[in-house]
């Protein structure tokens, strides 16, 4: 029970610290943050989740729930990247929750020093020789939601192929052969939807010995016709990259960096 | 930038009273205010420009630059007086219309030497000499030398920058920003309180059509009092560790038959209109050059967004594929989803294949021909550098922490996502680089390319050993974080030996040098020295494509126009349009994700057309009125947030809101219907509000010519009660 209070303390005091965080009480707030809080609300002991490990307030000793892993991560709620630890059900295999990474210096101030072990670092989230004060890494709201998208029960997971005009929300699933099949090689392919064009695929599109325009002959080769633009996929661009500009042969990569 | 860092450290400087604190924004919003401390100012949206270049006015008036600094005509003479950048201030620049290199530095080639380099007037001699031997030059010389064939009027780029902020009054700008002229100064004077210890950031260069000057003269601000590099003062991007590259382990960068890409970009960037073939033809048939078809924008940067706008109108040549991968173009290119616009999108003769990677259906995606699932950021590897204001050496680390959601294909049975997509694909065509014997390691032996893992997992190996070698992981934390059971092919990725120190840098979601360690003595740790640029010889030789005008080579208050050079006041005068939107990230919200999270859904459900009290009070606009919102190219309903904060003419409308797919709509796949959630759609959106040029011919949203940046603040409004 002791365990229940604490727990629900903690959940007060992230309240109150993120509507400080948040700026609220700025004039024109939206009205579901005016929050007061009366004293303790009554909380079934349900509502909490199992923690990760349990730390020894006086040893420090650090004993580590089997049930749960915590592993790193990068965010990508906004453009920051800060650093995230995600709380994962072993048995469901599904992310529980999200904090901060205590050796990310966007994170926590001062970072954990990184000689410190995964095991020690639990004691950041906690009070044991004041480590939970000093090296406490956080995320913010968006931080702490990002993991919900990846279980957005209407997530993509099949390739589509469009069943109508563009824009018109018809699709269908196709194979995955018949998605390279038909984006590699071309042809008639929306015969189906009675228009007989034929599209060039990625094979005829790689072409550097012809140019792309050949009244113009600065436009370059015929491979510039692939554009490729990329959002925030920091950190992994640079194999897109790989394949469009050094292997492909387009100039045409894009970041988000004009918009 | 990042913002919990930043904004960590500024409350900690603020309540310790170091640092004070002042925000300029016409959209003053929560978590930017500490009680009691924040100075708010509310600026005139796309008017920023003014407000620097008025405390740059100041400056110059009460001489508070660092002379001594700026006088340093190469880095050595700016190292033997204590600082590790320096400034082109001196260098001289013909400024002689009869001269055919006017607009250009003075080059030895001018006077009939020989050698690349730059000229100032020494301050012992007096006499024009080499930037490299003299150790100071004079600051504000404006004269002539003699040339090769008789002399030429030349000046230094402080007299450039001077000249061309002189060309308004404090009080002149003070009426452009809406910022008071005492304030400009008070501002203007605390900046140079503080020797080289200042520094300036921003993000984005504020998105408007007259951003490029506003950018520009910020970042001279601090290079006024030698601040570049400077404990205290400025720093570039934090540093990162070799991943990617030609790595201590693996060569992530080179490859066998990789193509080394040619040609013009398509979204006519980082090239001069006059050098192409479409200039070169009518200038040879004797007909004006100008206008080109669309604006080439010669000083821009990756410019998604244009180059959208040159596939939709096959300019200047036809995108064949557009792959659009973990973007949303048209929900955030201002202007780029209206009508028009759409109808174009939609034809295959313009663009004859669209290919979307996403994990939701997207606005850009919604148009697609084919879809290719992606893995989520949870499912997937990316090596994240850092990104500004942390100034220790970092990259972090994504890994798929849970399995992914897509299926498992192919040969080695990998889960969908652009990885495998690409992998595919070019082993298909045969492309180089990828499939067996792609990868070449410092030992000369070759990896093959066949999965995500043999990529990634060899850039965190490069991480890894990128200097003193990280340690291993202990058997506990192997064990606690679960990488002791890591398939085995990711294992095969690398050599056994290095497999222990890259699981530590995966277990703790980077490597991290102590973030205590960002300076050397008085200087910044990282950073090479810098040459900050007063005048530009690039940008003074660029010309607008539409009206053949050459740009300004330094920085002056530029209003806002047409790709014509129309004035946007002009073509929409405030008497019919008083307002101006401008834009802000909500906290609760993604850039254009995070719609689908229903943590953030409840905790703020929609945002709303937000303005200044006093002006709801003098229309008779109440707190929460529907509105029409319209602009001379859309319109939009919303409803109002009446409040203080919100700069007088100005209409704050939250990115993030006011979407029209991303599960929000039905979808049908195979004939049976999906129903959509419409809480992913509330409130309003600015960029489909934002203005068409019609001043060029083609469909083209209005940007800044110089660097394609777009019209996302500044949009021209009026607002009509519908309630």
């Amino acid at each position: 029970m002791i365990k229940l209070k604490r727990r629900t303390f903690l959940k007060l005091s992230a309240l109150t610290v993120g509507a400080t965080a948040l700026g609220l009480g700025v004039t024109g707030c939206s009205k579901e943050t005016d929050v007061s809080i009366d004293g303790f609300p009554d909380m079934p002991e349900t509502l909490g989740q199992e923690v990760e490990a349990t730390v020894d307030l006086q040893s420090g000793e650090v004993k580590i729930n089997s049930d749960i892993l915590v592993k790193s991560s990068v965010c990508m709620g906004c453009y920051s990247s800060c650093g995230v630890r995600a709380k994962i059900d072993k048995k469901t295999g599904r992310i529980m929750k999200l904090t901060g990474n205590p050796y990310h210096p966007k994170c926590a101030e001062p970072a954990l020093p990184y000689d410190t072990t995964i095991k020690e670092s639990y004691q950041a989230f906690s009070l044991h020789g004041d480590k939970g004060l000093t090296h406490r890494a956080t995320v913010c709201a968006r931080g702490n939601s990002t993991f919900e998208q990846v279980y957005d029960p209407m997530r993509i997971t099949t390739p589509l192929k469009r069943a109508g005009e563009r824009g018109s929300g018809k699709w269908k699933p196709i194979s995955w052969e018949q998605l390279i099949e038909e984006t590699v090689e071309g042809g008639k392919i929306f015969a189906e939807l009675g228009d007989d064009t034929v599209i060039e695929g990625f094979r005829k599109i790689h072409n550097q010995d012809e140019l792309i325009n050949p009244d113009s002959p600065e436009m370059g080769p015929k491979s510039n016709g692939l554009v490729w633009i990329s959002g925030g996929s920091y950190g992994r661009i640079n194999f897109a990259q790989r394949f469009v500009l050094n292997s492909f042969g387009s100039t045409n990569f894009y970041g988000h960096t004009g918009t | 930038m990042s913002f919990q860092a930043l904004a960590r450290k500024t409350v900690k400087g603020v309540m310790e009273n170091k640092l004070k604190l002042a925000v300029i924004d016409p959209f003053m919003q929560g978590g930017t205010d500490i009680p009691g401390k924040t100075k708010w100012i509310p600026i005139k949206p796309s008017t920023d420009g003014a407000l620097v270049l008025g405390m740059m006015r100041w400056i110059f008036d009460n001489e508070k630059f660092d002379g001594k600094f700026l006088e340093c005509p190469n880095e050595e003479a700016a190292k033997a007086i204590g600082f590790k950048s320096y400034t082109n201030a001196t260098h001289l620049v013909i400024v002689d219309e009869k001269h055919p290199n006017n607009r250009k530095f003075l080059k030895p080639e001018d006077l009939g030497l020989e050698g690349e380099e730059f000229f100032v007037i020494d301050k012992k001699t007096g006499k024009p000499e080499l930037n490299s031997k003299a150790s100071a030059g004079n600051l504000l010389y404006n004269g002539e030398v003699q040339g090769k064939t008789g002399t030429i009027k030349v000046a230094t780029s402080l007299y450039l920058l001077k000249q061309g902020v002189e060309r308004h009054s404090i009080d002149e700008y003070a009426e452009i920003c809406g910022i008071s002229a005492n304030q400009i100064a008070e501002i203007a004077k605390e900046f140079t309180s503080h020797g080289h210890k200042v520094a300036v950031d921003t993000l984005g260069g504020t998105n408007s059509v007259n951003a490029l000057p506003f950018t520009v003269a910020l970042w001279i601000l601090p290079a006024l009092m030698g601040a570049y590099n400077m404990k205290g003062g400025m720093a570039g991007n934090g540093p990162s560790f070799k991943a990617f590259a030609d790595g201590p382990k693996y060569d992530l960068a080179a490859f066998e038959g990789q193509i080394k890409p040619s040609g013009v970009k398509i979204s006519r960037e980082q090239f001069h209109y006059e050098n192409t073939t479409e200039y070169k033809n009518k200038v040879a048939q004797g007909k004006k050059p100008y206008p080109s078809k669309l604006p080439w924008h010669t000083n821009g940067m990756s410019l998604d967004g244009q180059a959208m706008f040159s596939a939709l109108n096959k300019y200047p040549y036809q995108c064949k594929i557009l792959v659009n991968c973990f973007a949303n173009p048209i929900y955030g290119t201002p202007s780029l989803y209206q009508e028009a616009m759409l109808e174009e999108l939609k034809k295959t003769s313009n663009i004859p294949l669209i290919i979307s990677v996403d994990i939701v259906m997207g606005e850009t995606t919604a148009y697609a021909d084919y879809i290719v699932p992606d893995t989520s950021i949870y499912e997937q590897w990316a090596m994240v550098p850092v990104r500004a204001n942390i100034n220790t050496k970092m990259t972090a680390v994504r890994y798929p922490i849970i399995e992914p959601m897509t299926p498992k294909v192919g040969s080695n049975n990998q889960p969908i996502s652009m990885e495998t997509y690409l992998i595919e694909v070019a082993k298909k065509i045969g492309m180089p680089g990828f499939g067996d014997n792609a990868i070449k390691d410092a030992d000369g032996k070759m990896w093959p390319l066949n999965t995500r893992e043999d990529y990634f997992i060899k850039a965190i190996a490069n991480m890894a050993y990128d200097g003193d070698a990280v340690n291993g992981i202990t058997e506990e934390d192997d064990k606690i974080t679960g990488l002791d059971s890591i398939p085995s092919d990711w294992q095969a990725a690398i050599k056994p030996d290095e497999l222990f120190v890259v699981k530590n840098i995966i277990a703790k979601g980077g490597r991290f040098e102590a973030d205590t360690n960002y300076h050397d003595g008085e200087f910044m740790k990282y950073g090479d020295p810098v040459k900050v640029c007063f005048y530009s010889e690039n940008l003074a030789n660029s010309r607008n494509s539409i009206t053949g005008a050459y740009n300004e080579g330094a920085p002056v208050w530029t209003p806002e126009t047409l790709a014509d050079g129309t004035l946007v006041d002009k073509a929409y005068p405030s008497e019919e349009y008083p307002f101006r939107v401008c834009s802000s990230k909500a906290k609760l919200r993604g850039v254009s994700m995070l719609n689908n999270c229903p943590t953030l859904q409840v905790l703020s459900d929609t945002n709303y057309i937000e303005i200044n009290a006093s002006d709801a009070k003098e229309l008779g606009l109440n707190d929460g009125q529907e509105v029409m919102v319209e602009t001379p190219s859309n319109k939009a309903k919303g409803v109002l947030k009446v409040r203080q904060g919100v700069a007088r003419g100005s209409l704050g409308i939250s990115f993030g809101y006011g979407k029209w797919e991303y599960g929000s709509k039905d979808t049908t796949i195979d004939g049976k219907v999906i129903t959509g959630e419409s809480l992913r759609a509330t409130g309003i959106a600015s960029n489909p509000l934002a203005l068409i040029d019609n001043s060029v011919k083609g469909k083209y949203g209005l940007s800044e010519v110089i660097t394609g940046t777009h019209n996302r603040n500044g949009i021209r409004a009026k607002i009509v009660p519908l309630s």
